[in-house]
């Protein structure tokens, strides 16, 4: 399969030093047993990224961390939720740029999400009013039954509120099946 | 009557005496169904209050999208329903509230929102 890639996906050069980084690998088997992990996770990078700011930018209640928290955390639950549940894992790697932060995550998924999910971004990207498309969504939801809700709006609001910029990457893995790579650009405010 | 949902990192209480809701911790459960016991508490507490009722988040550190999704559709129902009239307060601590409270004013725009 080719990769095809969306939106801002290669905003920050891959050449560009990291004043900080990690990496993580997780199952997401383990994330949706145990969704609390998703948590755990994000705000264990929201530490790890607030630590290098003043004391009034740490700590759980710091608005730092509560916005770095706030975006992996959506990031993260898209990648539990839609991943291939066996044998497959969930890469992430985080960089620290100065002000700027880009949250990296690859998840290997299934073609029917991966479909899905093109569509969704190919409407978000093409929508000149964020905010008409996350009435019209929440709207919809309002009129569904409550076994059918699906949220639908963890990107949107990400990028409407929290002025996250993405880019998108779909692939495949050695074994044909399809990858997902989202990268999330937030900007740290107040810093 | 008092009512309390307790989930793994939250708590949400409803007090008929202020007619509050109050939400502290962090709501991030896996999906919009899983705040199903919380839209039952707003539910009841709706049907408790004569006048206005208050969702209080100031204690609340974060909130997710499924849970943004869930809370909305609770709005939406108030509106239809033309009952309770709803008042959102948030903290300025909480950052993402400015913006995402807003979100349930859009969807009943005589809902006043206060951050402290």
């Amino acid at each position: 399969m080719d990769s095809k890639t969306y939106g801002e996906f290669g905003l920050v050069p891959e050449e560009l030093v990291p004043e900080a980084q990690l990496a993580l690998t997780l199952s997401p088997s383990e994330l949706t047993a145990h969704w609390s992990r998703c948590g755990q996770v994000s705000d264990f990078v929201a530490g790890y990224i607030s630590s290098a700011y003043a004391a009034e930018h740490r700590g759980e209640a710091a608005p730092l961390f509560t916005a770095i928290s706030t975006v992996f955390q959506e990031l993260i639950e898209n990648a539990a939720k839609f991943s291939r549940k066996r044998e497959a894992s969930i890469q992430v790697r985080v960089k620290h740029f100065s002000r700027v932060l880009m949250f990296e995550v690859e998840n290997v998924t299934t073609p029917a999400f991966a479909e899905r999910f093109a569509e969704y971004l190919e409407e978000i990207t093409r929508t000149a009013d964020l905010e008409a498309m996350y009435l019209q969504i929440v709207e919809a939801n309002s009129e569904s039954t409550a076994d059918g809700l699906r949220s639908g709006i963890g990107l949107l609001v990400l990028r409407k509120d929290h002025e996250v910029r993405f880019g998108v990457r779909f692939a495949a893995d050695e074994a044909g099946h399809p990858t997902i790579t989202v990268r999330a650009f937030q900007t740290l405010e107040g810093v | 009557m008092s009512l309390e949902v307790r989930e793994h990192e939250a708590v949400v209480t409803f007090s008929p005496e202020t007619a509050t809701v109050r939400f502290s911790g962090a709501l991030r459960l896996a999906n919009v169904k899983a705040y199903d016991d919380v839209t039952k508490l707003l539910g009841e507490a709706a049907a408790q209050v004569s006048g206005p009722l208050t969702l209080d988040f100031k204690e609340l550190r974060f909130l997710n999208s499924s849970g943004i999704t869930a809370l909305s559709v609770f709005v939406v129902g108030a509106r239809k329903a033309g009952k309770p009239q709803l008042r959102l307060v948030g903290a300025k601590v909480n950052a993402w509230q400015q913006k995402s409270l807003a979100n349930f004013q859009r969807l009943w725009t005589d809902i006043p929102l206060t951050i402290e």
